[in-house]
């Protein structure tokens, strides 16, 4: 009986066959597959040698690697290490088989390999006998069925007929790719669909020739083929695609060919599974022989003198030559190879050039615009082709340009006769001529021809091609009369010597000498002018005063604003500010006027000081105090505070009434004024007659018989004109007589009688005759009417001038006696004042009269609120009328009403205390009153403006004083010490005249008593200075700012319309520049960066504070900057 | 407080972010904030600083106003209640607390507040203070009497509050109560007599009061208090009840000096009051004493009973002239009187009571006075130039005081001037004028400028004049009559032609003239001014000049004729007022006189004279219509 583990063994066996037979069939059916796939591989794709080896090589590998495998394994499953053969699985396999239970088959084996130890041996043997005997009998097919091994049988068998098929089908491929994997060592040539061939081949040309490149296809044809050309000079490869042409080829023409080339046509496979990558045609060459070229090229344009510019040198690769008319051109080339002769050619003209070797030069001179070419031909016979054409292009010279800045297009001219010019000239390349030409023009009634002249003007520096030009020209030497006119325009000439100077001329401007009476009817229109628009603005006022008034009414019904109210309100507020804003032009207009009436001297100097005082008035009508109100109303408008818009519109009506009052003033002074104004038009114009027939009258006195008639006419026209004049002047004598009866009857009326008296017909008929006399030529008794037409107006001259003496007395007279009433007035309140102050104060303090007394106080504040009034009134008709006087009038009602209201508390002794200081403030007032009254009429003059220059000439004296002493710091003659003691005492010196000055401009302003003119900047000096001796420096510039504080107060007191010292903030007239040239000359001559340095001048100077001023500098920087940085890019002018 | 605290705590966790400026410490920028009305803004900061420093009183008294201002009662409240926690001893917080729940219209807190305070503060009559005027200001009559009463209970002072309480209701016009308090005061504090007299004669002001007052001061009168009786005749003497003042006085007794000098006043203030008989009867009843008084006593009263009859002499003037000239100027003032008939008997009085004085009361310094008194009532009305400068002669031989000789030097030279001899007053004058050193402009120094001008060297007068206006001050009382004198001779001398200068010259003879009393001449000398130099600017000043002696002179018709013709100068107003004048009280023609005085209205309504006219009209209207 066969033991259990031989029965195991059998089992194995059987097993391992089982294993063996299915691996071997799987193994058939791998080869099967990678045989046919190789074949397949190999028939598409045709694969390389190298890969065939490699392949087989592998296949090879791996059958040697399966034959060790199994014996390996067969090693290991007979030492029982492979799992899958244990005894342990074999046996539980079988007993699963075999018995019930499948472990009975490893419980026998297990009892066998135990025998001899604790076991019943029998027992054993039986049982390993009865598991022998069932396993003896046990179906090995059944343990290990072969159906995998099957499959794969019948897995391969598929494989080896379907492969066998394939082969069978594309036998040709199979066989050949067969054939291949069978020589794997040898490398077969891929089948190609088609092959290139190049028609032109080989090709020779001369430089810059074009040729075609031909390729035919013999197979199929593809859609296009590449051409590549490779240039001999190994620069990058060019890649053309071509495509065929009817003929079915392949053309590609190569133009303008200046180097050799290699060249060939090639087509690669479209899919990747084509076994062919690319079909090549052969390689083939082009070879070129070169042309003279220029290798070395430089045009050189010199332009002419005049201009200034420097030699510009431009090479080759610029085709655009500019130059100025009248430069020379000058062409410097090198060619690559040896020349035989070469040409400049201008459009169609041939200018030859010098040839020398390789290089060749020649020249011309630039005049017009045109192409050069250059043709060159070299030893060989050879030329260049296609020669660059350059396009010379003149540079215009430009004419100048010239921007008149002053005067104005028309100007009437003072009495000084003098024009101030001020022009802006700018040119590209300098100036040779500026100057005026000009026609005089006399009235059509004398009939005389027009004299037309010019007047040269210097150009310090013809060659600064920016330059602003200030000349003043004095047409005194022109014997202008009035009513003449001077037309006149401005020319200036470049220095163009090529071409010729060119011009430019400015438009016609008219210089007009007017004649007295147009001087004074156009001032009068202006006058008149404001005074209407001062009655408007006052009616106006008026009107929002009332609207004022009645919101407040509203505003009392009410705790809260509506809509309409508010809406009205905002309406009223704007109407107040329109008024402010016309009240501001009305104080330009009269600028218009002073400066105007300065200009022609029409007044006298007290009557211009009046009109200045009249136009601060103007200015001092809109008080700051108006604005910040009306800003107070906005701001309560808009936080809509019941009580603080009650307050501001209290404040905006109490100011308005100020600003009526102010306005009423001023047009009751400016009546009297206007009077004033009409007696000096009168006097001012007999006097400027009486000269005139002076001259004429000389003139007339020494003609004879053999004097030119011409001469004799022009007198006539002369003696008309004077006739003409004088009635004129009756005209304006009855004008005054109406406007001073208002003022003084008595001077009226000697006014009008003198217009109507026998003297004043006599003149006027002498001088008529006179003129007629000359017309007819009667020497003699043109003399005599002449001589007696002077004396007769200057017998008026005389009355006149009495009759205005008159009225200045009287008006002075007048006004004294006012001053006196107020005066008599305050010192009786004051006794009367000093009378209560006895009484309280010798009162017993229970008597019943202590309030009585409360009541005389009443009646004495009346009185003084009657004085107040006289003064007002005073006031409207002299600007005599101080703030001295305001302020002691109103402390005393101040007094008073504290008086009373300590008598109303029975304080007697308090009462009496107040009673005498207002007695006192009344005495201040009398004082004031006395000493203006005083001053007035010392100096004869009702308009109270000596004290202001009084006092203004007592501290520029101590100014004076100041800057000398500073002197002595300026020169360092002293030791410090005495410097510091100086310094000190200085100190101290300024800030009193900087209190007196203050005190002064205080004074003035309230009063009305404008007329500070500059004063208003010292502030700022002295305090400057005071600085400075504050920190113990004495400098230049402390120098400066003294003598510029003392040039003020000087200007102050000498006229208030001249600006001084002072430049800040000047104004400068607004002229259209018309700018008709280019934006601006090259960078070179820095045209824009100095444009943008006056302007940067100019806004320095306009007063602005330093940080305006350091912030004003960086912004020109910047300015100027940008454009240096912007200018190359857009400007190719000299490059 | 956890309320507070919260809401504290919130209001700075979730308030804006305050950014400071730098350079400036928390208060002072909260303030400058709540200045610019930025409320938020300072609320905030004051805050912020009650965080750091809930001790912090500036903030706290800052915050709460703010709150107060916004209406934010509640917080206020809670403000003040956690301050309270933190400062007990801060009393006035308590009462604010009130306030402020008060305020609210929590009344039963408020006055539960008010009573707690009260009851545990209680002590001090400064609490009793802060709570009346707490009341006061929240208009709490009832609760301020009552607490008053409380107080005065608790504390056992019967005038505890009384002024305060009287000056609550005198502001609101109660013036029983008001009254009531003042007297209760006054008898407590009776050196605060002026305050409550001056009280009591306001109230006395209004008639209605009178009854009320009189009631309450005589039933005050019961208890026997000096003051009130004092009380009782000031009031009675403010309201001319002047017979009930006296004998008020005369009940108070004539005791001791007090009371002397209490009757001389009394006496001068009748005299001052132009209640002559009174205050003659006054004077003598104290003379009447004479054994029991002080020579001094009796001396001022001599004196003044002299006064009296010299403030009797009535000078015979144009009845309430209207027009004056140059009124009181020194300068042109002339110190003759020319007295009534009736007045003759209380010169002959005036003169033995004088005598009287001299030979009965030994030399003292009543002797000078006495002298003095005589001289110028020889100087002004006798015009015995010699005997009047023989009595100061004798004033000053008496040692007078300094300000008697002054004003008895000044007489003597006047007397000189009055005889028209220049010389010899200018010599006076210029003696003394050396002598003085004072810094106000001497009246000698007036004097020497007044004879200037009298003796016609204006430019000397100028010269002085310019030199002592430069030195003076305006409220010296020579300030104005020196500016008036300045301004003539400026505007007829300064200014003026050759002619006004002699017009002037002219002119001031005749002023030298009306100096010596010489008045006919005077007035001649005025009209020889005006017919000679018609031209003149000084003639309008001469016109009214002669205008008005004329009218002393009753030379009337000369008068109106000038007056009419001061019609076409500068002192028209004045022309056509003594028109007015001359036709009511010498023609007694009042319709006439009331076209010129209603011309005057009309044509010169800002003339000096309109106001005095207008008034005058109405009294004549009120006399006709009468």
């Amino acid at each position: 009986m066969p033991s259990i583990a031989n029965h195991l063994k059998r089992i194995r066996r059987e097993a391992v066959q089982n294993d063996l037979i299915t691996l071997a069939w799987a193994a058939y059916a791998f080869i099967l597959l990678i045989l046919f796939i190789t074949i397949g591989f190999e028939a598409v794709f045709y694969l390389s040698s190298a890969i065939r080896l490699i392949t087989l090589k592998i296949i090879a590998g791996l059958i040697v690697a399966g034959t060790v495998s199994l014996f390996i394994v067969n090693a290991l499953i007979e030492q029982n290490k492979i799992k899958r053969y244990s005894w342990s699985k074999l046996a539980r396999a079988a007993g699963k088989l075999a018995f019930p239970k499948s472990d009975v088959v490893i419980n026998a084996y297990q009892l066998e390999q135990s025998e001899n130890s604790y076991t019943s041996n029998s027992l054993s043997k039986s049982y390993i006998q009865r598991i022998s005997n069932k396993l003896k009998r046990i179906n090995l097919k059944k343990l290990f069925p072969a159906k995998r091994a099957d499959n794969w049988k019948v897995f391969s068998l598929s494989i080896l007929f379907l492969g066998s098929l394939m082969v069978i089908i594309f036998w040709d491929s199979s066989s050949n790719a067969l054939t291949r994997w069978g020589h794997p060592k040898h490398e077969f040539e891929v089948p190609k669909p088609f092959s290139i061939t190049g028609i032109t081949r080989n090709i020779h040309l001369l430089g810059g020739d074009s040729t075609p490149l031909s390729f035919e296809i013999s197979g199929l044809l593809p859609d296009s083929i590449f051409l590549e050309l490779i240039p001999s000079t190994k620069d990058t490869a060019l890649l053309l695609a071509v495509k065929p042409d009817t003929n079915g080829r392949y053309t590609h023409l190569m133009e303008e060919v200046y180097q050799d080339y290699r060249y060939r046509a090639f087509s690669p496979a479209n899919h990747f599974w084509q076994a062919w990558k690319k079909v090549v045609s052969p390689d083939y060459y082009i070879s070129v022989t070169d042309r003279p070229i220029m290798e070395e090229f430089s045009i050189t344009v010199i332009p002419p003198d005049y201009s200034g510019l420097p030699v510009n040198i431009q090479k080759g690769n610029q085709a655009d030559v500019k130059g100025l008319k009248g430069s020379t051109v000058r062409i410097d080339l090198k060619s690559n190879r040896p020349l035989n002769k070469g040409f400049l050619k201008l459009d169609n003209e041939k200018i030859p050039l010098t040839i020398r070797g390789k290089r060749a030069a020649g020249g011309f001179i630039f005049n017009r615009d045109a192409l050069l070419k250059i043709e060159l031909e070299d030893n060989r016979g050879i030329t260049n082709q296609n020669p660059i054409p350059f396009h010379l292009q003149i540079l215009p010279d430009l004419n100048p340009e010239m921007s008149v800045i002053q005067p104005a297009q028309i100007v009437d001219l003072g009495t000084d006769q003098l024009i101030p010019i001020h022009l802006k000239i700018e040119d590209d390349f300098g100036f040779s001529t500026l100057q005026v030409g000009y026609e005089i023009k006399r009235p059509s009634y004398i009939e005389d021809e027009s004299l037309i002249s010019i007047f040269p003007i210097s150009i310090e520096n013809s060659t600064d091609l920016s330059q602003e030009v200030k000349t003043i020209w004095n047409l005194v030497e022109l014997g202008l009369m009035p009513e003449d006119e001077v037309h006149y325009h401005f020319e200036v000439y470049d220095n163009d010597e090529v071409s010729g100077p060119k011009k430019s001329i400015s438009s016609t401007f008219i210089a007009r000498v007017p004649s007295l009476g147009d001087l004074f009817t156009a001032m009068e229109e202006k006058e008149d002018q404001v005074i209407d628009e001062l009655i408007m603005h006052s009616k106006e006022i008026e009107g929002i005063q009332e609207q004022l008034e009645n919101m407040k009414l509203e505003m009392l019904k009410s705790d809260r604003l509506d809509w309409d109210q508010q809406q009205q309100m905002e309406e009223t507020l704007a109407q107040v500010q329109q008024e402010a804003d016309a009240l501001k032009k009305l104080a330009e207009s009269m600028e218009a006027i002073n400066q105007s009436a300065e200009k022609h001297s029409l007044f006298s100097d007290d009557l211009m000081r009046k009109f200045k005082e009249l136009q601060e008035l103007v200015n001092e009508i809109l008080n700051p105090e108006l604005m910040t109100d009306l800003n107070a109303f906005q701001d309560a408008l808009e936080k809509m505070d019941m009580k603080d818009i009650m307050d501001a519109m209290e404040k905006l009506s109490s100011n308005l009434d100020q600003v009526e009052q102010q306005l009423d003033r001023f047009l009751d002074i400016f009546r009297r004024i206007k009077a004033e104004q009409k007696l000096d038009e009168t006097i001012q114009r007999m006097n400027q007659l009486v000269e005139q027939q002076r001259i004429v009258n000389e003139n007339i006195q020494t003609l004879d018989e053999q004097t030119d008639p011409a001469t004799i006419a022009r007198l006539s026209h002369e003696e008309q004109r004077n006739s003409e004049e004088f009635s004129n002047i009756r005209d304006v004598m009855e004008e005054a007589a109406e406007a001073m009866q208002e003022f003084d009857l008595e001077s009226a009326a000697a006014l009008e009688n003198l217009e109507k008296d026998h003297l004043t017909n006599q003149t006027e008929s002498s001088l008529s005759q006179t003129a007629r006399q000359l017309q007819k030529q009667r020497i003699q008794q043109a003399q005599q009417k002449s001589a007696e037409s002077l004396e007769n107006l200057e017998n008026l001259q005389f009355m006149l001038a009495d009759i205005q003496s008159q009225f200045q007395d009287q008006t002075t007279k007048e006004m004294a006696g006012k001053f006196q009433t107020v005066m008599r007035d305050l010192l009786e309140l004051s006794k009367l004042q000093e009378s209560l102050e006895q009484s309280t104060r010798t009162m017993p303090k229970n008597s019943q009269r202590l309030a009585a007394m409360a009541g005389q106080q009443q009646f004495a504040q009346d009185q003084l609120m009657k004085i107040m009034s006289s003064l007002m009134d005073l006031s409207k008709e002299t600007f005599a009328v101080t703030p001295q006087m305001g302020k002691g009038i109103g402390m005393a009602n101040a007094q008073m009403e504290e008086a009373k209201k300590k008598l109303t508390k029975r304080n007697g002794r308090g009462a009496a205390n107040s009673q005498q200081s207002a007695m006192k403030s009344l005495n201040e007032a009398v004082l004031a009153v006395y000493q203006a009254m005083n001053k007035m009429q010392a100096s004869g003059s009702a308009s109270g403006y000596e004290q202001f220059l009084q006092r203004m000439q007592e501290i520029s004296g101590r100014q004076q004083g100041i800057n000398d002493q500073s002197m002595q710091l300026a020169f360092g003659q002293l030791f410090a010490a005495a410097q510091r003691s100086l310094m000190q005492r200085l100190l101290k010196q300024q800030r009193q005249v900087q209190k007196s000055l203050q005190q002064l401009m205080s004074e003035t302003r309230q009063s009305g008593e404008q007329g500070l003119g500059d004063l208003g900047g010292i502030a700022e000096d002295i305090d400057e200075v005071i600085k400075d001796f504050q920190n113990k420096r004495y400098q230049q510039r402390t120098k400066e700012r003294q003598q510029r504080i003392l040039s003020r107060m000087l200007d102050s007191q000498k006229s208030l319309t001249q600006r001084g010292f002072k430049e800040e903030r000047k104004a400068e007239p607004a002229n259209a520049i018309v700018y008709e040239g280019p934006s601006g000359l090259p960078v070179d001559y820095g045209q824009r960066r100095s444009l943008a340095m006056e302007a940067l001048n100019q806004s320095l100077k306009a007063g602005y504070s330093r940080d305006y001023q350091t912030m004003i500098r960086r912004y020109f920087n910047a300015l100027i900057q940008s454009e240096e940085q912007i200018i190359p890019t857009d400007t190719t002018f000299n490059e | 407080m956890n309320k507070a605290i919260i809401i504290i705590s919130c209001s700075i966790l979730f308030a804006q972010i305050t950014v400071v400026p730098q350079g400036r410490n928390l208060i002072q920028n909260a303030l400058l904030m709540e200045r610019k009305g930025d409320l938020e803004r300072a609320r905030t900061l004051y805050e912020d600083m009650l965080r750091e420093n809930p001790r912090n009183r500036q903030a706290y008294q800052r915050l709460k106003e703010i709150l107060k201002r916004t209406g934010e009662l509640e917080s206020a409240a809670q403000l003040v209640e956690v301050w309270i926690n933190l400062n007990h001893n801060d009393l006035q917080a308590y009462i604010e607390l009130g306030e402020i729940v008060f305020l609210k219209d929590d009344k039963k807190r408020a006055a539960k507040i008010w009573h707690d305070f009260e009851t545990t503060y209680g002590t001090h009559t400064s609490i009793y203070r802060m709570l009346v005027h707490t009341f006061s200001r929240l208009g709490l009559t009832e609760e301020m009497e009552g607490l008053v009463k409380r107080g005065r209970s608790k504390l056992g002072q019967k005038d505890i509050l009384a002024l305060d309480l009287a000056n609550y209701y005198y502001s609101r016009q109660t013036y029983d109560r008001a009254l009531d308090e003042y007297l209760i005061y006054i008898i407590e504090h009776p050196h605060q007599e002026k305050l409550v007299t001056d009280r009591v004669l306001l109230m006395s002001d209004d008639p209605e009061n009178h009854l009320l007052i009189e009631k309450k001061l005589v039933s005050a009168l019961e208890n026997n208090h000096v003051i009130i009786d004092k009380l009782l005749a000031g009031y009675y003497f403010k309201t001319s009840r002047y017979n009930e003042a006296l004998s008020t006085h005369r009940s108070m007794g004539l005791h001791n000096n007090a009371d002397f000098k209490r009757w001389l006043l009394i006496a001068g203030n009748l005299r001052k009051e132009s209640q002559y008989d009174l205050s003659i009867e006054a004077y003598q009843e104290l003379l009447d004493l004479e054994l029991e008084l002080p020579p001094k006593i009796i001396g001022e009263a001599l004196l003044g009973l002299g006064k009296t009859y010299e403030d009797q002499l009535l000078p015979k003037t144009l009845n309430n002239s209207l027009v004056s000239f140059y009124p009181d100027n020194l300068f042109f003032k002339n110190e003759f009187l020319q007295i009534s008939p009736r007045s003759r008997e209380s010169l002959e009085r005036t003169f033995k009571l004088y005598q009287r004085v001299l030979q009965e009361l030994p030399a003292s310094s009543f002797s000078p006075k006495a002298h003095f008194r005589l001289g110028e009532i020889q100087f002004k009305i006798t015009r015995d130039f010699d005997g009047a400068r023989t009595s100061y002669l004798s004033a000053l031989a008496s040692r007078p005081d300094k300000n008697l000789r002054q004003n008895i030097l000044l007489r003597i030279g006047e007397t000189f001037i009055a005889e028209g001899n220049l010389k010899a007053a200018r010599n006076h004058f210029k003696l003394q004028h050396r002598t003085e050193k004072n810094t106000s402009i001497s009246p000698f120094t007036m004097k020497e400028i007044h004879l200037t001008f009298l003796t016609g060297t204006i430019d000397t007068a100028k010269t002085v004049l310019d030199s002592v206006i430069v030195n003076a001050l305006p409220n010296d009382k020579y300030f104005n009559d020196l500016m008036e004198l300045q301004d003539i001779i400026a505007q007829h001398y300064t200014f003026g032609s050759e002619t006004d200068k002699e017009a002037l010259v002219q002119y001031s003879i005749a002023e030298r003239l009306l100096q010596q009393y010489k008045l006919v001449e005077a007035a001649e000398m005025l009209a020889f001014i005006r017919e000679n130099y018609p031209d003149v600017s000084i003639l309008p000043i001469v016109m009214l000049r002669e205008c008005l002696l004329r009218l002393l002179l009753e030379d009337v018709s000369i008068s109106l004729n000038i007056a009419q013709l001061l019609q076409e100068t500068p002192f028209a107003p004045q022309g056509i007022t003594i028109q007015g004048e001359i036709n009511e009280q010498f023609y007694g023609d009042i319709d006439k006189a009331m076209k010129f005085y209603n011309n005057l209205l009309e044509s010169y309504p800002m003339s000096m004279l309109a106001e005095p006219v207008r008034m005058h009209m109405r009294q004549l209207k009120n006399v006709v219509e009468s």
